[in-house]
């Protein structure tokens, strides 16, 4: 089974976006990008990185699509090629910047792996919906 | 301190607001209809007043850490009303109504100073 979650830091994200200038911690303005972990580990609100992120990461095309309502559901997707001798990845994430930045969604194999293969594309979707 | 229901465009408004588009909702507005509130509202039912407010993460519990969006404001009457709904909006004017509340009605006259908080919470 996974785990997927909103963290501390993506909640403060969406506060922040929404007009919050004080309070919570300082994150960034703009979802940037998808990573992905190798070291096992369940998903948990107030995680703050992967476990064991295996850079880079890939920038994430993000738009709004309707899951209820008209634009209720953020999507962010990416494409990540498996590296040179391929990857075993247990988790990933979406952050807010291309490197180091802050960890605002996670979803985690818990205990289940994903063998990509050198040269091989894991596509990522995270979908946010505000119900 | 009410905590308010997210408007059908108010959805909207984060989705966009995420995606770097749109105005923040940071001006509170108030009103005299005691009309609960329904996703359905893209305006307050009979707003008197409206300014910009100052906003802020908080923490509403629930488990949940920075799951808040808190927008205050200190409004000085200039005639007699009955506060019944407070809403939080994008613009001086018009706008989106991103979260809507109501109250238990408040008696306001002429010169009286009322600071509004509204927490918009999330899970």
């Amino acid at each position: 089974m996974a785990t997927a979650v909103l963290t501390d830091l993506g909640r403060a994200f969406i506060n922040r976006r929404l007009g919050a200038t004080t309070g919570g911690p300082t994150v960034g303005t703009t979802i940037a990008a998808i990573g992905w972990g190798i070291a096992a580990g369940s998903a948990y609100a107030g995680a703050t990185s992967l476990f064991a992120e295996t850079l880079p990461r890939v920038a994430s095309t993000n738009s709004g699509i309707q899951t209820y309502t008209d634009n209720d559901t953020l999507v962010a997707t990416a494409n990540l090629t498996g590296p040179l001798g391929g990857i075993i990845v247990t988790n990933v994430g979406l952050f807010d910047a291309t490197s180091a930045g802050n960890l605002l969604m996670m979803l985690s194999l818990d205990g289940a792996t994903m063998t990509v293969n050198e040269g091989d594309l894991l596509a990522v979707t995270f979908q946010l919906v505000f119900l | 301190m009410p905590t308010a229901l997210v408007t059908t465009i108010g959805k909207s408004l984060a989705v966009s607001r995420l995606l770097g588009n749109l105005a923040a909702p940071t001006y509170l507005a108030i009103g005299s209809d005691g009309t609960d509130a329904n996703a359905a509202d893209t305006a307050l039912v009979t707003e008197f007043a409206r300014q910009a407010g100052s906003a802020s993460v908080v923490t509403t519990g629930g488990g949940a850490t920075n799951n808040g969006l808190r927008v205050t404001t200190t409004f000085t009457l200039g005639g007699t009303q009955t506060l019944r709904e407070i809403g939080v909006l994008t613009a001086a004017s018009n706008g989106v109504l991103f979260a809507r509340a109501t109250v238990n009605p408040v008696s306001l006259f002429s010169g009286d100073l009322i600071t509004i908080t509204l927490t918009v919470g999330s899970g």
